[in-house]
């Protein structure tokens, strides 16, 4: 056996050992410095000898025994990156190939352009080299298409895109908890994801197959959020092994989880000032300050106080609801209209960007959509009219309130139209809608174009004025017909099919349950971890120390959602959110204020309906 | 035949002892029956307790709501319309201690319009008659100085509206400063017809009690909670203002109960603890006879419950003056609303009402074996 012979079977040995005993002792890192020169060496001495001969693609494309070379795998694992080895699914080939083509894989070369491979032709066993192009053509696209090249990624919608699906699978349920977070780590896009995080950090000097161009790369850095930062951060620099993942997740602190990025980012918000630089600081004054979430600085359009933050922590902790979106409960106006949209919002997973201006928009046109789109006009009638000279009548078309993008009802979308209608603008034109305090008359960009004036952030659904103006003059032939009254619940046989509930919970084709008493709450969670339980209650007793009772059966009914079950020092708790409270200060209430509440109106109800249901 | 205390056995020891043990069981009753405990019994009614609003305590009068739309008087053996409105209005009926006027308010849009905004129509009757005239709108109405006054509040527009019912029918506002989402349900209480107290919260939600004179628009701070996320409430126990600071939510600064003679202390200064703990009560305070009843936390050590509980488990209690006995009433540990129906103690537990009595519930077959089943489902549920 030759020397060389000897050293190579040597490097292997301890690699392997290295691998898989995962012995990171200090004594063994000199010994591993030489052991990586030797291999350098080896490999450096391989790879020029193959790049004289350099295989024909075309040849192997139909060739099916391709495989990596050995030494060439060898040399690329010594390099992996340990906050990288939990991203990589040992037993499958297609995550091994998503990290050799993410621009993150080194070999003893660096970055790696080109993959040593193995194929047989003649009974031998030949070693060629190919780009990793070609390696993507030939060995990955057929076996593996969900895995794709980083190029893949051509503007900012799709690498936002690619963040949020990762995103969407942070684990939510302790039951399912490490297989969740193994699925998030081992996606095959996570790889892509951590090297362009890699590149926005340390921003290429050069061109490579592997980097988006700078002008791309400049605009995600804009589209970067503080929270995709936490996010990033903690999946691409500091992946964490998957029991200490989740024991930590349900029990540590939710603001605490947050910093470490076990946690998504965004209902802190409503906490924290959206300065990066101020959340981590903010996080480790609502752990050591539970006191801070009574009258959070930024949490206005809702019930308050709310709870403690170490009460908030312990309910969203076991919390499941899709909260990913804006709301601003008490400008809506109408509980109905906040629950409904909570349930379409959890049931159809909707996310859209946080700004105060969507906080009634959104929810507005979700609800909207979902009765417009249904033909259920009755429960949105809030329309935009114009008197019609010719018919002699009134002509209106449904709006919601605000601006909101893809949105058919955006009220600046809605008016255009109707101007448009009435030749008061060109077919070209559109109007926009501004702040009413940002209107001067004086300057020259307001001169000319149609502009509505509101204050969207005053807003509210029974008051939102608006004023038109078009070329420097008032229009006033567009009239608001307020939004009428719809059934939450249905209380008569008669219109039963066309309350909210009914309707949300028979066409997203869900089943419903009745929930009478808590082990059929409890088992209804344990049965189904992503699903929410939804009511409708007495305010009197649900939330006992805000609302008073004066007289035999007062009850003021109130839509909540119940989204976990746990038991804290003996005391069952259940995670509540009213209609009333924001989406990011769920409460924690007990069993018997629920069962009260509901029993309560049951017993007034028309058809003696039981009004707690589970949706699954 | 002659007995000696050697001959029965019992030493001069055990005599001490044992009047000593009389002494003090004769005490305890002497005790217990100045300032007795009150049951916890079924509030029982001839027609369906669901469609009742109101009714007096000699069950003479019953006000009842039917899915119609109506409002109907049961009077006696005769039964009279009060109101006949759309399908599934929803009604409340409630009046004073002075027994002279009725309080209704109409809910046309209760299914509806779900807004715990929402003001509903205010209609004023006599005790027992038919007769409506409308007040207002608003929430929370209240009767004052003998039914001569009533006061509501308008959520919307954060206003407190006084108006009189008799004589000059006087009328005046109080702007509130509470913020929008405290949800502040202010509380009432006229003094003299031109002079009048009442709670607000400041924009930083700190609790206050507010003097106002309408004549003059003139307000003057009684008190004001030292942080936020206290509720003040108030009441009227013969001349002393009574003013309750409980906390809300989970908030836990204690709880405290005070008051002011208004006789002694007209301009309302002198303010007197009668009640101060670190417990987390819920207040729903009360003035009835002698007792200021109130929600308060259940801490029972002797039963392991000396953890802190993030519900706190709450009980009805009352502070009798002017001795400042607190006496507990119930043992539910999760007591819901409780509420004066014509002079009556009506309390909330598990969904049902039942009325606060001084004598114990009589107790038959199918009542205890409604209560075992409650019990059986409470202990499968916990």
């Amino acid at each position: 056996m030759s020397p060389k012979f000897l050293l190579a079977q040597l490097i292997k040995f301890v690699v392997f050992t290295l691998l898989f005993l995962e012995l990171s002792a200090f004594s063994f890192i000199s010994n591993l410095d030489i052991i990586l020169k030797a291999e350098r060496n080896r490999f450096f001495e391989k790879t020029n000898y193959l790049n004289y001969i350099p295989a024909v693609k075309e040849d192997l494309k139909n060739n099916p025994n391709i495989s990596i070379d050995q030494d060439f795998l060898i040399s690329v694992m010594l390099r992996l990156a340990p906050y990288h080895k939990k991203l990589l699914n040992k037993q499958s080939a297609c995550s091994l190939y998503s990290y050799l083509i993410s621009g993150l894989a080194q070999s003893a070369l660096g970055e790696m352009k080109n993959i040593v491979i193995n194929y047989p032709e003649n009974d031998k066993l030949k070693s060629s080299i190919i780009s990793t192009v070609d390696f993507y053509e030939i060995m990955i696209k057929n076996p593996c298409p969900k895995v794709l090249p980083v190029t893949y990624i051509k503007s900012v919608k799709e690498f936002r895109e690619y963040l949020v699906n990762l995103q969407n699978l942070v684990p939510q349920k302790a039951v399912t908890c490490e297989e969740e977070y193994t699925k998030l780590l081992q996606d095959y896009q996570t790889f892509n994801l951590c090297s362009i995080y890699d590149q926005l950090k340390n921003e290429p000097t050069y061109a490579s197959a592997f980097h988006l161009s700078k002008n791309l790369l400049s605009q995600i850095k804009k589209s970067i959020t503080p929270q995709d930062v936490f996010f990033l951060d903690n999946l691409c620099l500091s992946a964490k092994d998957e029991k200490q993942f989740c024991t930590d997740i349900f029990e540590a602190n939710y603001w605490q989880r947050i910093s470490q990025g076990k946690a998504p980012m965004h209902p802190v918000r409503e906490y924290c000032s959206n300065d990066a630089k101020k959340i981590k600081g903010c996080l480790e004054e609502l752990t050591s300050q539970p006191q801070t979430c009574h009258y959070p600085q930024y949490l206005k359009s809702s019930l308050l106080p709310a709870m403690n933050c170490d009460h908030i922590s312990l309910a969203l902790n076991h919390s499941v609801l899709n909260t990913n979106y804006p709301e601003c409960p008490l400008q809506l106006e109408n509980e109905g209209i906040v629950n409904a949209t909570r349930l379409l919002a959890h049931l159809e997973n909707k996310n859209y960007p946080f700004s105060d201006e969507a906080c009634l928009s959104y929810p507005l046109s979700l609800f909207a959509h979902f009765n417009l789109e249904l033909g259920n006009p009755m429960a949105w009638d809030y329309q935009l009219c114009y008197f019609d000279r010719l018919d002699q009548v009134d002509k209106c078309y449904p709006s919601i309130i605000g601006v909101l993008k893809d949105s058919d009802y955006s009220q600046e979308f809605v008016i255009t139209n109707l101007l448009r209608k009435n030749s008061v603008i060109s077919d070209k034109m559109e109007c926009s809608l501004i702040k009413d305090y940002q209107f001067n008359p004086y300057l020259l960009k307001y001169k000319s174009g149609c502009y509505i004036l509101s204050n969207l952030e005053n807003c509210s659904l029974s008051e939102c004025e608006f004023k038109i103006i078009n070329n420097e003059q008032t229009i006033d032939i567009i009239k608001v017909k307020p939004p009428q009254l719809f059934d939450y619940i249905s209380h008569t046989r008669d219109n039963r099919n066309f309350s909210q509930v009914n309707l949300i919970t028979e066409q997203l084709k869900k089943q419903s349950k009745e929930i009478r008493n808590l082990s059929v709450l409890k088992s209804f969670f344990q049965n189904h971890p992503n699903s929410i339980i939804h009511g409708v209650g007495c305010a009197q007793t649900l939330l006992p120390s805000f609302f008073k009772m004066q007289s035999l059966y007062q009850c003021d009914p109130m839509p909540f959602i119940l989204d976990g079950v746990f038991t804290k020092n003996g005391e069952t708790l259940i995670t509540l959110r009213t209609a009333i409270d924001h989406l990011h200060a769920p409460r924690l209430t007990n069993w018997k204020r629920i069962y009260s509440s509901i029993k309560m109106l049951h017993d007034i109800h028309p058809q003696k309906s039981w009004s707690l249901y589970g949706l699954y | 035949m002659i007995f000696t205390l050697k001959n029965l056995g019992v030493s001069m020891v055990s005599i001490d002892v044992r009047f000593l043990l009389i002494f003090i069981f004769t005490a305890n009753v002497a005790y217990a029956n100045s300032f007795s405990a009150l049951y916890l019994s079924p509030f029982k009614t001839k027609q369906a307790i669901e469609n009742i609003r109101f009714i007096s305590h000699d069950g003479f009068y019953t006000y009842f709501q039917q899915n119609s739309g109506s409002l109907l008087l049961s009077k006696g053996f005769s039964t009279k319309t009060v109101f006949k409105d759309v399908e599934h209005t929803q009604y409340n009926v409630l009046g004073s201690q002075s027994k002279r006027k009725l309080i209704v308010t109409k809910d046309k849009t209760y299914y509806a319009h779900l807004n715990l905004k929402k003001t509903f129509e205010i209609f004023l009757l006599d005790y027992g008659e038919i007769d409506a005239e409308i007040i207002g709108e608003g929430i929370l109405p209240k009767l004052h100085l003998k039914d001569t006054w009533i006061s509501f509040f308008n959520p919307q527009t954060n206003t407190i509206h006084v108006n009189e019912i008799a004589g000059d029918k006087k009328k005046y506002s109080i702007l509130l400063k509470a913020p929008n989402n405290s949800y502040h349900q202010p509380s009432v209480e006229m003094l003299k017809d031109n002079y009048l107290v009442y709670t607000d919260l400041t924009l930083d939600n700190k609790a206050q009690v507010i003097a106002y004179y309408p004549q003059t628009k003139q307000q003057d701070l009684v008190y004001q909670s030292a942080n936020a996320g206290l509720e003040n409430s108030l009441c009227f126990l013969n001349q002393l203002l009574i003013i309750g600071e409980f906390s809300k939510s989970d908030i836990n600064l204690g709880s405290t109960i005070m008051s002011i003679d208004t006789v002694q202390s007209p301009s309302l200064k002198r303010i007197e603890t009668l009640y101060n703990t670190k417990s987390q009560d819920q207040g729903s305070m009360i003035c009835l006879d002698q007792s200021i009843y109130f929600k308060k936390e259940r801490v029972n050590k002797d039963e392991d419950e000396d953890i802190s509980m993030i519900i706190p488990r709450q009980d009805l209690y009352s502070l009798t003056l002017p001795e400042k006995t607190l006496t507990a009433h119930t043992k539910t540990k999760n007591l819901g609303p409780v509420l004066l129906m014509d002079n009556r103690l009506i309390a909330v537990n598990n969904g049902d009402f039942y009325e606060l009595t001084k004598t114990p519930p009589p107790k038959n077959k199918q009542l205890e074996a409604l209560e075992d089943k409650r019990l059986e489902e409470k202990l499968s549920d916990e």
